[in-house]
Order: structure tokens, then C-alpha cells, then sequence
């Protein structure tokens, strides 16, 4: 079982190489797939270079075999920003950065009333509707659903027998990755030019933190046949997902993110949210199921 | 079975529902310091550009000196002088003068001429009359000196108007009145020559000593039985006789001389007829003395005044001496008359008509003869009716203008002399010590409590329209709050 306690390392924020936290299991490795090509992943080899050899692939389970290819469907799908090449999923884990981002309570001060706050949101959740798939979003911007969908899904991580991913959806002010200290990964491979959508594995956590984007452009729009293929298999592989969403008044990606989740959660903060936007925005949702409001900075 | 709510519970309840407004308002402290800030501002600004102001006032006492009116007559009304005074104040030339020499309003002279300086002069002076007879004026101005000289001025403007006033009123009446005594003067003359022309040609007449409708009544009423004067047949009635001798002095005329009596009088009935002249005359002049007398004291008192009402039984005893006086005089039984007489003509003599009881004489011209017909007796009644009227009325009239120019004589010269109407200061001006209140610290302490109000007020309304969510109450309705994450504390760092 991963060690929640373990110290964390003082390191660059990105690592590559085995998952510190699934000791007695495969490392994983770094894929790296070109969808043009269709190439078959090449059999892993059997001595250690083959392990590290980046062309090689080593699924862990069959379930984040799946994952992961699901990922990269609903990444594909998610981008329609024109490129010769199709977009990859990197399965990456890292330690978290010094210092924490204050806003993750459960990581930065597990004893403090916020973190207390969000496990109570966790136990109300569960015990109201036990959703699966959560769609967190607020209003308008800058109402706390990024720090309130990150902690819910720490607060569901610290489950003993959980494995949950936290889905940044948010196609316009994507936040979740600065939040946990993500790095950009687009970069230059073999001269190439590679747009990536990083899947991390927190060191330490059974949570997974995936962004839809790195660069959040114009022209961006959800699909609704491929999201909702993408979070059935999602679910298949994560006991729960945390979809941190684009607020309601901004656009309506929270209504089609809506109809493949099993409940939204509305942020609010206390002296910044007005309640006519928020009526607005309830209005504007119409149908959903909304499981409740998180209030922030009370 | 529900529990019993504790009645306490609600006004508590409304209680942190106060506080959590009044706490909400708190955190648009801001704005109210703002406001604050704003109307501090507001009023320092205000205190630097604020024209100082200061005013002085002056009170004028409005007095009549001798006085010329009778208590009858009603004086100006305080209303129309307190309105005249007032315009006298305010008119455009003096105002100019004023303008001109204290250098007032130099930026409306500029912008707008001496029309518009005059304008601002005038909203700046106030004139009150708060009593019948006393005026306030008072002046409103940018320095204490300045205020102090502009007052004095104002004051001083409004004696010296009413003076000059007044004294050419006096004089243009007592111009106009001795114009008129002089008409008058003429117009009575010309009756008088006229009703002594109508009396010489018909000499009867003069013996009607009260020319009024009785003595034609007389006349009419009794025929001469001698072919004479019928009022001499009524004399002669009653046992007079009587010779018409022409009014004023004038001589005895041939006519009257001839009609004398036939028989001729003794001594000593020319002695008592001469005692009776005498005395009639005395009665007479006496009479013509209380006249004069009693439009005197009318030019002076009123008819209620203890000394007109003493002048008018003095005339009335002296009418009935004249009338007993005359009534006494014996008729001498014949012989010629004599035109009276030795007594003097008693001055003023316009009033007085002397009759001389003298027998008819001879061959007299038989004038308004029984025999005479209706229509001429009417005709002549008439006549001197309208005569005597007429010389009546130009009397009255003489005597009325005489009395007003008697009354123009005093005022003209009470007011000459300083002695009539005048308007005098009887709280001068004063230099004002301080501004016209509110001062600069009463408006600074105002604009501070008033800032004050309306900061909180400020906060007060930001927090009633605030929109914002505050707390699970704000949402009531809305949705369900699963749960309020307190807001975050001041950062610490962390442990290593």
C-alpha cells in the first residue's frame, strides 16, 4: 500500500522513471506512441536497458492499459487545434515540489479546518449519492472549483482501497496542473514538435492528476460521443473521477460534462460569489443532478 | 412531539443577523473612509473658495415733528412708507453712486456693466420695517470696512432723500395753495361785486341781514301795504322802519336817501338809533371776530377740540347779539335819514353787512311792489339766491384754501427749521467683528458630522445591495450547502 506519511523528496518536480509508490509492482515506464504510425507497442524486452528503453512499453494492468488509451481518445477528441501529429498521452509520476501549494489542505496541513472541511465533503458525498463521477464547477472564474475539486479528490484518495483521478476539464483556464506543481511537458522530440497530455501519478497518492490541455487555445470544444465513451472507461479504471470543470456562465462545456457524470458540485466563495450569478447558473444547468454547494473562505 | 422553540432563540437570532449586517457593512470600511475622505475634502475646498461675509445694519426712526395734519386725517400709511422708503433705498441711481464710490463688484462691472453691479448691490442690502415707524437696513459685504462705510452711507442715503423730499413737496404745496388763495381772492370779489350790483338795484334786498330763503319767504309772504319795499312793510309791521343803505360802506344812494320817512326824527331818537347802530355794529364786528376766531382754531384743531367747539359758541353768542342788536334798533317814525353813520367800519369788514334802520324815504322807487307779478318776484328771489350762494361758496372756498395755505406755511417752514417729518438714525452702523455666521469652524464641524453620516450611510447602503454570498444563509433557497471551508488563515510557513 502507498505510504501517504513517506517524506517527500526535494527534487525537481518531474522524474522519470519508476513509481516510487507501487514498490512491489512493474515499474512504469515512459511511453511514448505515435498514433500515426500505428505502431504496435514493441514487446518489452527482457533485461533491464529494454526497461528503459523509451521505444518499449510495459503496461502495469490491463485497466490502465485501457486508461491511459482512453485518455488519449478523449484527448484527441478534446483538441481539434490542426496538427500532423496526433496527440499522446504521457503516463508520467513525480513528487511533489517544495513548497506544496497551500490550497491542497490535505497536503499542505492535513490537521487544518479546510482539510477537516473537504474530508467532511467527501463523507457527505458518499453518503448521500456516493457519485463516481464528480463535475466541480462554479458561476463564474476564480470561485475556488479548481482548489475545491483538487482537495475533494485528495480527500477521496486518502481511501485505503481508492484510486481516483482528478480531471482537469477546464478548457479555458486550466489551473489543476500549476496547482499541483505539474510541469509544462510540451516539448521538442526528435525534432518534432509534440503536443502531450500528461497523465501524473502523485508520489505517495492514489490520485492521478490529468490536464485536457497544456495550452489552452480558441476553437477548443468538447465532443460528446468521445467524452462519453472516454469517461465509461474511465470509470472502468478509477473508483472515482473528480472532473474539475470551466464555470457555468462562461460556456456550456459544464452541460455536456453534465451528462456523463453522476452529480455537479457547485463552488461558491464566501464574499466573492454573487447569489444572482449563482441563480443564473443553476438556471442555466437546468435538469443536472446537483449534489450540493461548497462554500470557500467562510 | 417537535420541541418548544426557546423564545429566545429568535430575538437572538434577529440579533446576529444585525450584527452580521453591520459586520458586512464593516467591510465596506473602505468606502465609507473614502466618503469621509471626500467630504473633508469637499469642505476645505468649500472653507478656500468661500467668500467671506460680513453684514452691518443700521435702524432709522421715521418722526413727526410739528405736526401739520389734523387727527382726522390719517397720515401715510405705514405700509405705503415703509414701500417708499424702500424704493428710495433701492433706486438705481443712488445705488450707482454707491458702486462708484466704494469700488463694489469690480467683476461684475467687467463682465456685466453698472446694470449688473447695481444688480448684486441689491441682493446684498436688506431693508426691514418690522414696527410702523422704524426702518432696518442692513448691508451684506466682502470686508468689515467696507460693510461698516456701505451701511453708513445706505443710512445716510435715505435721510438726506427724504429731506430733499419733503422739503419740495412742502414748497410746490404752498406754491400751488397761494395760486389758489389768489383765485379764490379773485372769485369772491367778483361775487361780491356782483351781489352789491344785484343789492343796489334792488336796494330791499340788503336789508336781509341773513341773505337765506327766510327773508324771501318774507317778502313774499307779505305785501307792502304802501307801495314799498315789502321787507320795509314787514319792518314797518313790526314797527321799524328801515332805509336801504348799500353793503360795504359804500354811500347811500340818492334813491335811498329819498325814501326816506316823511315825518322827521328827534334827537333823541336819532340818539338811540345812533346807540342801536352802535351796538349793532359791536355785535357785528364782534361776530366777524369769532368767525375769524373759529376758522382759526379749525385750521389747527380738529371739530372735537375743546377750543373750536368754545370758538363756535362764541359765534353763536355773537350771532344772536347781532340779531337781538338788530332787532332792537328803533324805527324812527318820519323825516329824512341820514346815512349812518358815525361808527367805524370794523375791520376785517368782508363777513360783516351793515343795515341801518332809517325810515323809508320819499318818493322811493317802489321795488318788488305787492303788485309786481309772481314771476318777477321769483326771478328776483332767484337771483339773489344764486348771488348770495354764489358769494357763499367763493367764501368757503377762500377760506379753506386760506386755511390750507395757512397749514403749507407751518410745514414749509417746520421742515426749513428741522422741525417737521424727519427720519433720523437711532442705532448707527456698526464694523462687524466676525462673518455672517455659519463661521468656518461651525461649517467645518457640520461638513465632518455630516461626512460622517453619509459614510456610514455609504457602507450601510453598499451592504444592503451587496449581492455576495457571505455565508450558508446567503444561499437559502438556492441550493444545499454541503460544507463551508473557513476561510484561509494567514500564511506560516512550512515545515521542512
Amino acid at each position: 500500500m502507498p505510504d501517504f506519511n513517506a517524506p517527500r523528496y526535494v527534487s525537481p518536480a518531474f522524474t522519470v522513471g519508476p513509481d516510487p509508490s507501487f514498490q512491489d509492482e512493474l515499474p512504469i515506464t515512459v511511453e511514448w506512441r505515435d498514433a500515426s504510425n500505428e505502431q504496435e507497442p514493441a514487446e518489452p524486452a527482457d533485461d533491464d536497458s529494454a526497461r528503459r528503453d523509451r521505444a518499449g512499453a510495459v503496461w502495469r494492468t490491463e485497466g490502465e492499459r485501457r486508461a491511459e488509451e482512453s485518455l488519449v481518445a478523449v484527448a484527441r477528441n478534446m483538441a481539434l487545434v490542426p496538427t500532423h501529429r496526433a496527440p499522446t498521452v504521457l503516463l508520467n509520476h513525480m513528487e511533489l515540489g517544495r513548497p506544496i501549494d497551500r490550497r491542497l489542505w490535505l497536503l499542505s496541513e492535513p490537521t487544518s479546518p479546510q482539510a477537516e472541511a473537504y474530508r467532511l465533503l467527501r463523507h457527505r458525498l458518499l453518503v448521500q449519492a456516493d457519485p463516481r463521477i464528480v463535475v466541480v464547477t462554479s458561476a463564474m472564474p476564480g470561485e475556488g472549483k479548481t482548489t475545491c475539486a483538487a482537495n475533494l479528490a485528495l480527500a477521496m484518495a486518502e481511501e485505503s482501497t481508492a484510486s481516483v483521478l482528478l480531471f482537469d476539464a477546464n478548457l479555458r483556464r486550466p489551473a489543476a496542473r500549476r496547482l499541483f506543481g505539474i510541469p509544462h511537458l510540451d516539448g521538442v522530440l526528435d525534432g518534432v514538435e509534440i503536443r502531450t497530455y500528461p497523465v501524473v501519478a502523485l508520489a505517495g497518492l492514489r490520485l492521478r492528476v490529468c490536464s485536457a490541455l497544456n495550452d489552452p487555445g480558441t476553437n477548443v470544444r468538447i465532443d460528446r460521443a468521445a467524452l462519453r465513451m472516454a469517461m465509461a472507461d474511465l470509470a472502468y479504471a478509477y473508483d472515482y473521477i473528480v472532473v474539475d470543470a470551466s464555470s457555468v456562465l462562461e460556456g456550456s462545456d459544464v452541460n455536456i460534462l453534465a451528462e456523463v457524470v453522476d452529480g455537479v458540485l457547485i463552488a461558491a466563495r464566501a464574499g466573492s460569489s454573487h447569489r444572482q450569478r449563482l441563480r443564473r447558473a443553476l438556471a442555466r444547468l437546468g435538469s443536472v443532478t446537483i449534489l450540493g454547494a461548497v462554500l470557500v473562505d467562510s | 412531539m417537535q420541541p418548544d422553540i426557546e423564545p429566545s432563540e429568535e430575538p437572538r437570532e434577529h440579533l446576529e443577523r444585525v450584527l452580521e449586517f453591520l459586520r458586512r457593512a464593516y467591510r465596506f470600511k473602505q468606502v465609507a473612509l473614502t466618503v469621509l475622505l471626500v467630504g473633508e475634502l469637499v469642505c476645505v475646498a468649500y472653507l478656500l473658495l468661500r467668500t467671506p461675509r460680513y453684514r452691518s445694519q443700521t435702524v432709522l426712526l421715521y418722526s413727526e415733528g410739528v405736526r401739520t395734519t389734523e387727527v382726522s386725517e390719517s397720515a401715510a400709511p405705514p405700509k405705503s412708507l415703509a414701500v417708499r422708503m424702500q424704493e428710495m433705498l433701492t433706486s438705481r441711481r443712488q445705488l450707482q453712486s454707491l458702486v462708484e464710490e466704494f469700488d463694489l463688484y469690480p467683476d461684475e462691472r467687467s463682465t456685466f456693466g453698472m446694470t449688473g453691479a447695481v444688480d448684486a448691490l441689491k441682493e446684498h442690502i436688506e431693508f426691514r420695517a418690522p414696527g410702523g415707524d422704524t426702518f432696518t437696513i442692513a448691508f451684506e459685504g466682502v470686508t468689515p470696512e467696507q460693510t461698516f462705510k456701505v451701511t453708513e452711507r445706505l443710512g445716510k442715503l435715505v435721510i438726506d432723500q427724504d429731506v430733499e423730499l419733503r422739503r419740495k413737496q412742502t414748497l410746490s404745496t404752498r406754491d400751488f395753495l397761494a395760486g389758489e388763495k389768489q383765485r379764490a381772492d379773485k372769485l369772491l370779489k367778483a361775487a361780491e361785486q356782483n351781489l352789491a350790483g344785484f343789492m343796489a338795484e334792488h336796494p330791499r334786498f340788503a336789508l336781509d341781514a341773513m341773505p337765506l330763503a327766510t327773508g324771501a319767504a318774507i317778502r313774499a309772504s307779505v305785501p307792502d301795504p304802501t307801495g314799498a319795499d315789502a321787507q320795509l312793510a314787514a319792518r314797518s309791521a313790526s314797527g321799524s322802519r328801515f332805509v336801504r343803505v348799500p353793503a360795504y360802506g359804500a354811500k347811500a344812494t340818492e334813491s335811498a336817501a329819498s325814501s326816506a320817512a316823511k315825518v322827521a326824527p328827534t334827537e333823541a331818537q336819532l340818539a338811540r338809533v345812533r346807540e342801536a347802530e352802535a351796538e349793532s355794529a359791536r355785535a357785528k364786528a364782534a361776530l366777524a371776530a369769532a368767525r375769524e376766531n373759529l376758522n382759526d382754531k379749525r385750521s389747527r384743531y380738529t371739530d372735537a377740540h375743546p377750543d373750536v367747539q368754545a370758538a363756535r359758541e362764541a359765534v353763536a353768542r355773537a350771532q344772536a347779539r347781532a340779531e337781538a342788536a338788530y332787532l332792537k334798533t328803533p324805527v324812527l317814525p318820519s323825516g329824512p335819514a341820514k346815512v349812518t353813520s358815525t361808527v367805524p367800519t370794523p375791520a376785517p369788514a368782508r363777513a360783516a353787512r351793515r343795515y341801518v334802520s332809517v325810515p323809508a324815504p320819499k318818493g322811493a322807487p317802489k321795488t318788488a311792489a305787492p303788485e309786481t307779478t309772481t314771476e318777477e318776484l321769483v326771478a328776483l328771489e332767484t337771483d339773489w339766491s344764486r348771488l348770495t350762494r354764489a358769494v357763499t361758496e367763493a367764501r368757503q372756498r377762500h377760506d379753506q384754501v386760506e386755511a390750507a395755505l395757512f397749514k403749507a406755511d407751518i410745514a414749509s417752514s417746520s421742515a426749513t427749521g428741522g422741525l417737521g417729518t424727519r427720519v433720523t438714525v437711532i442705532d448707527p452702523a456698526f464694523l462687524p467683528q466676525q462673518q455672517v455666521p455659519p463661521g468656518p469652524r461651525t461649517l467645518a464641524a457640520l461638513f465632518f458630522v455630516l461626512s460622517i453620516f453619509a459614510a456610514i450611510g455609504s457602507a450601510l447602503l453598499c451592504a444592503l445591495l451587496d449581492d455576495r454570498i457571505h455565508d450558508a444563509r446567503s444561499v437559502e433557497g438556492l441550493v444545499d450547502v454541503l460544507v463551508e471551508v473557513p476561510r484561509t488563515p494567514k500564511p506560516r510557513r512550512l515545515r521542512a
